[in-house]
């Protein structure tokens, strides 16, 4: 086994979370990075859509009917995957 | 989030399920509205007008199965499970869609359809910034005395969609020679679009866009940070100000933002974008349920590139885009 292996490890996870994250702008704000960080929502804000939700009752219908299985519709004022 | 639940997940795997907009399955006029109210009429609101609001089980011809609007786990299971023994009872032929009905649904069309597969797709978030200590005292102070239920407010965030086709994401890069350093204004319909109806307070609820008389400044500059055989790499400055004076909902949202993007030259697409505006808002609108905190406030939004499994949901605002439709069969 490679010596610096536990070394080099963590380096790249470093750098791969410097670089993962897309750059607010060439020399980006302290303001800008945080507000990006209070602002996009975790994996728990997420988790509804760990359901393969359709987009649409037309698409929940008719594939329901084509694989002969119930339609689970999930309806609110504004789409519950974007602006309720 | 009920849906998170890991027995209600595993519970929808025995469904086909799908998430609407329910104003207009309950008013339209077309089949698939039609084919709604088969079932959301013997629903939980059936005794109501105003909303349908809710989740519902349905046959694919409309059969209902079972209803309920609610984010109690319990109660959920209760609907799907017994929705699912109403099902194990039909036979094939009282479940599915008449031929003709199947191709009425089919061929509808919805500004769903006119995603931009080739062109440009920014998912938008947006959610409160933290306030001066004061200001955030007395937010909680109004908080505490709010029934527990209405305590959601606290954290809230909404989320949108921005789409250009290929010819308007184009507009994003310089017009001519690329070269390192060459700085130009990104075009004002492309810009002021993004303002009217992006930069908006939807924390709490849907919100009206604004007029193109309320833009008071709608700008980004774009900057050529790099170039190679591949790619373009773009940084963006600017800022925006709308406000509404007078009338019933007089408003404002005021930003700074920046951002950065990366085209690719032979795919012809933005493999990366993102821009962050981050400013203040006041006032309200009639559904964005502000009642409570109309005075400015600071708010944030990011509009990042859509990943690739992201829901193909239309913007609110896409009817006012300006598009003819392209897939209208």
């Amino acid at each position: 086994m490679n010596r610096f292996a536990p070394l080099v490890a963590p380096l790249l996870m470093t750098l791969w979370v410097a670089f993962a994250v897309s750059p607010c702008g060439a020399q980006e704000s302290t303001s800008c990075a945080e507000a990006r960080e209070f602002v996009v929502p975790d994996l728990d804000e997420l988790a509804a859509e760990t359901i393969p939700w359709r987009t649409t009752f037309r698409q929940g219908a008719l594939e329901a009917d084509a694989l002969d299985r119930p339609v689970l519709l999930w309806a609110m004022n504004g789409h519950p995957l974007g602006c309720t | 989030m009920a849906w998170s639940n890991p027995r209600l997940i595993e519970l929808s795997e025995r469904f086909v399920p799908c998430a609407d907009e329910v104003w207009r399955l309950q008013n339209g006029k077309d089949f698939e509205c039609a084919l709604f109210r088969r079932f959301s009429e013997q629903g939980h609101y059936r005794e109501h007008e105003s909303t349908r609001q809710g989740v519902y089980v349905a046959t694919p011809n409309g059969r209902f199965l079972g209803s309920v609007n609610t984010r109690n786990v319990d109660k959920l299971e209760e609907v799907l499970r017994g929705a699912l023994a109403k099902w194990e009872a039909l036979s094939p032929a009282e479940r599915s869609l008449p031929e003709k009905e199947r191709e009425e649904l089919a061929k509808l069309w919805r500004w769903d359809d006119e995603y931009p597969e080739d062109g440009l797709v920014l998912e938008v978030l947006v959610r409160d910034l933290p306030r001066t200590e004061a200001a955030q005292r007395a937010f909680e102070e109004r908080q505490r005395r709010m029934p527990q239920w209405a305590r959601w407010t606290d954290g809230a965030w909404n989320r949108d969609w921005a789409w250009f086709r290929k010819e308007e994401a184009q507009q994003w890069l310089p017009q001519g020679g690329i070269e390192v350093g060459r700085e130009y204004p990104v075009p004002a319909p492309v810009v002021e679009r993004l303002v009217r109806y992006n930069l908006v307070d939807c924390v709490r609820g849907q919100t009206d866009g604004y007029r193109a008389d309320d833009v008071e400044r709608a700008e980004l500059t774009a900057r050529v940070e790099a170039v190679d055989d591949g790619s373009v790499s773009l940084s963006f400055v600017g800022g925006s100000r709308c406000v509404v004076e007078g009338g019933d909902w007089p408003r404002s949202f005021v930003t700074e933002i920046e951002g950065a993007a990366t085209w690719d030259r032979e795919a012809e697409r933005f493999t990366a974008f993102e821009l962050v505006a981050v400013g203040e808002r006041s006032g309200r609108t009639r559904f964005n349920g502000r009642q409570d905190d109309e005075g400015a406030a600071p708010i944030g939004v990011v509009l990042r590139l859509a990943a690739e499994d992201a829901p193909h949901v239309a913007p609110v605002a896409v009817s006012r885009y300006g598009w003819q439709p392209r897939a209208r069969r």
